[in-house]
């Protein structure tokens, strides 16, 4: 059976392995998207898309 | 969230002021609440959930008011309602109150005449008390309103958890758990911000790329609707599959037609079984298509290759006659092979003549291929081997489930045309024949459907291909481009994150119910949480292998118990590792201690999981409310539970009629009333008594 412990090391493990194929501008993304979500997280519908739209012009050149 | 306390004023059923103190975690953390049929067991429920989100899960919503108190009340009178629930979570102690306010008028109608209050007010370990500035998101990040189905439950609500239609509410529920709700809105945000890009893109496209955006922007539009429509039919399909489940369990109970539906579940299983099997085979296939997969065109350049060898030996160019090592040897020795020494003329002469000898150097590089070509050769013939052997074994399993398919409709066809004699089987037989029916069209149709949005999904993966070999040529683009593709690659990223941690804890939850199911019914039965999240519980058949039967009422909700148990685990585990976080990177659900709030969990059971599975549960939950009638606590389940009992209540239910129908129960040595009749009264009420603390 599965521990809690087992769990975590596998996430873990998983949240590496998916990271990795990411680009340095891409994780950028990715941060940027959760900690949008999670300001934003009160909100029925939150309005992210123009911040987002804008962050990622920004790193993508 | 461990429950504290909950106060009731004139809510439906209950009349007047009322209130339980639950039993705290412990070895006495079981609260009993004793009430007859009617006597509000259910409402005791619904006050949780319209304290908490302002929902009623029961047929006539709009009754809130107690018609007692609107009865009692004098004209003119202000009749509060009013429900308060205490909960500790994670240290802090929460008050939830729900309050509306009604005034009697002339008719004996009611009207509101304040506006509803709902607040929570926050206590915290030092005594500071302040009101929560978002109470509503609050208690949906404290308990998210999907998730009270879990922890606060009717006894029929359970089994229809364990039946196998329930895997997609069972995979929402987990989801919920491990908080997707933000995944999905930052997935979702990433999409629209993707769509706004290729809207950039088609305005810069010029050329063949203008075209091209074009046939992404129909391409992409069709998948959607596509897309919307296999949502649509997956969801009739959960239904139709809810409602043969119903059927088949309806005629599991007369025992003519109970063999044809063993046999039905047994070639069920082979079926879940082979294509267990089939995912195996494709794995297998794919493995070595991807090993070897590129000598499938193997033969075409070893051909090639020979040719051109052979070719260049025919016209005399190979062998090479001349070595370039042995002209270097000659120029750096200096002396020819005659003896005689070699001036700057012959040598210069010599250097001119190396460059002629190349075919030496192709000679060389033809060796060094043949010895490879050789190699691939064998390793050409292994794969042809291997494929031929993977796609045998794929196709035979294939076969194999063509064949059960066809015994199940076979045995479907028997049981359907078979003449039991008896009018209510034959009623059920003929509506489920037509479910059975339906559920075949509509498979059909999902299958064709999924096709669909996958055959636009490669052609969408092409045609993003093709734009970025276009936008190569076009620099605006090339960077609209970038960012489009940045996007999708953070939202595929995102998807498999999620997939992948829910079939993490998909495995954990599985792990969880097997234990649990151990010590909680001690039976021997393999109970699982298939990769498919659905409940299933395996017998032992007449060779002793585990073979699916059709489960009894009371062993689903048994593993219905035990699978909830596993969530409450979950939950606390989700807790402790939140509460772990330094930086607390806050999820929406922050996990924690969980009760376990049951409406007559035990009817159907018999005496056996009526020992056990109350007194396992109390062990596998911090805290548990059995809120349940005297005829179904008394015995088993009385003797069973006694040790653990903190507090206990009954739910006192008046009713109109003579003194017949006065009833009174024995409990804990104490006569308690237990149905009293009102001589003046025109309706039902219940008051809540305390009885044991």
């Amino acid at each position: 059976m599965n521990t809690w412990e087992d769990v975590q090391t596998k996430k873990a493990e998983m949240r590496r392995e998916a990271v990795s194929t990411l680009s340095k501008e891409e994780k950028e993304i990715l941060v940027k998207i959760l900690d949008l979500e999670w300001e934003n997280r009160h909100m029925k519908t939150p309005d992210i898309k123009k911040q987002l739209r804008t962050f990622i012009q920004q790193v993508v050149k | 969230m461990i429950l504290r306390k909950i106060e009731i004023e004139n809510f439906r059923q209950f009349y007047g002021k009322g209130a339980i103190q639950f039993a705290q975690p412990g070895a006495r953390n079981t609260t009993v609440i004793l009430g007859q049929n009617g006597a509000g067991k259910t409402t005791l429920l619904n006050a949780f959930l319209w304290c908490f989100y302002d929902r009623l899960d029961v047929e006539n919503k709009h009754e809130v008011l107690c018609h007692r108190a609107v009865q009692i009340a004098a004209i003119g009178e202000e009749i509060p309602l009013a429900v308060t629930v205490i909960f500790t979570d994670h240290e802090t102690s929460y008050t939830v109150t729900r309050r509306n306010f009604y005034q009697k008028l002339d008719g004996g109608v009611v009207e509101e005449v304040r506006s509803p209050e709902f607040r929570i007010d926050i206590s915290t370990e030092n005594g500071e008390t302040q009101k929560a500035d978002e109470p509503k998101t609050l208690i949906r990040q404290i308990l998210p309103e999907k998730l009270t189905g879990f922890f606060f439950f009717r006894g029929e609500e359970m089994e229809t958890l364990a039946m196998q239609s329930s895997g997609p509410n069972l995979a929402a529920g987990v989801s919920e758990f491990l908080n997707f709700t933000l995944l999905n809105q930052a997935i979702k945000h990433l999409k629209d911000a993707g769509k706004d890009f290729e809207a950039e893109l088609r305005k810069v496209a010029v050329g063949d790329m203008k075209r091209l955006e074009d046939e992404i922007k129909e391409a992409d539009e069709a998948m959607e609707a596509l897309e919307g429509v296999l949502e649509t039919q997956q969801a009739n399909l959960s239904s139709l599959s809810r409602d043969r489940e119903a059927l088949e369990k309806e005629l599991a109970e007369a025992d003519e037609v109970r063999p044809y539906l063993d046999k039905k579940n047994e070639l069920r299983q082979r079926k879940t079984d082979l294509q267990q099997s089939e995912i195996e085979n494709r794995r297998e296939l794919a493995k070595v298509v991807s090993r070897n997969g590129f000598l499938a065109k193997g033969n075409e350049i070893i051909d090639a290759f020979s040719a051109l060898a052979t070719a260049a030996v025919k016209a005399g160019e190979l062998p090479a006659k001349i070595k370039p090592r042995f002209v270097d040897d000659l120029i750096n020795s200096g002396i020819c092979v005659c003896g005689t020494s070699l001036d700057e003329n012959a040598k210069q002469y010599l250097l001119s003549w190396r460059g002629k000898v190349g075919l030496a150097v192709l000679e060389e590089a033809i060796n060094l291929v043949d010895k490879s070509v050789a190699g691939l050769t064998g390793r050409k013939a292994d794969f042809d081997k291997d494929l031929v052997a993977a796609r045998f074994a794929w196709a035979k399993t294939q076969e194999e489930i063509d064949r059960v398919t066809s015994e199940v409709s076979l045995v479907d066809s028997e049981l359907q045309g078979k003449d039991f004699g008896l009018d209510n089987i034959q009623a059920l037989q003929s509506k489920l024949r037509t479910v059975v029916d339906d559920l075949i069209h509509r498979n059909a149709e999902v299958r064709q459907t999924t096709d669909g949005v996958n055959n636009w999904l490669s052609k969408l993966d092409k045609l993003r291909d093709e734009r970025t070999r276009l936008a190569k040529d076009q620099s605006e683009a090339q960077v609209i481009g970038r960012r489009f593709t940045a996007t999708q690659n953070v939202v595929n990223t995102l998807k498999k994150l999620k997939d992948d941690w829910l079939a993490i804890v998909q495995g954990y939850l599985d792990g969880q119910l097997k234990e649990n199911w151990k010590q909680v019914a001690q039976l021997d039965r393999l109970v699982e949480f298939t990769e498919e999240f659905q409940l299933s519980i395996k017998e032992r058949g007449p060779t002793g292998a585990w073979t699916i039967s059709a489960p009894s009422s009371a062993n689903l909700r048994a593993l219905a118990l035990c699978f909830v148990s596993a969530l409450i685990k979950l939950a606390a585990q989700i807790g402790k590792a939140e509460a772990g976080q330094e930086n607390k990177r806050q999820q929406p659900f922050q996990g924690g201690d969980y009760p376990l709030v049951m409406d007559a969990p035990f009817a159907t059971m018999d005496s056996h999981f009526k020992r056990t599975v109350p007194l396992g549960l109390r062990k596998v939950v911090p805290q548990m409310v059995v809120i349940i009638n005297h005829d179904q606590w008394s015995g088993e389940v009385a003797e069973t539970l006694q040790s653990s009992i903190g507090n206990a209540y009954v739910l006192e239910l008046h009713t109109p009629g003579g003194e017949d129908t006065d009833t009174t129960i024995l409990f804990n040595g104490r006569n308690l009333d237990y149905v009293v009749s009102e001589q003046d009264a025109n309706t039902d009420w219940s008051i809540i008594k305390e009885v044991l603390q």
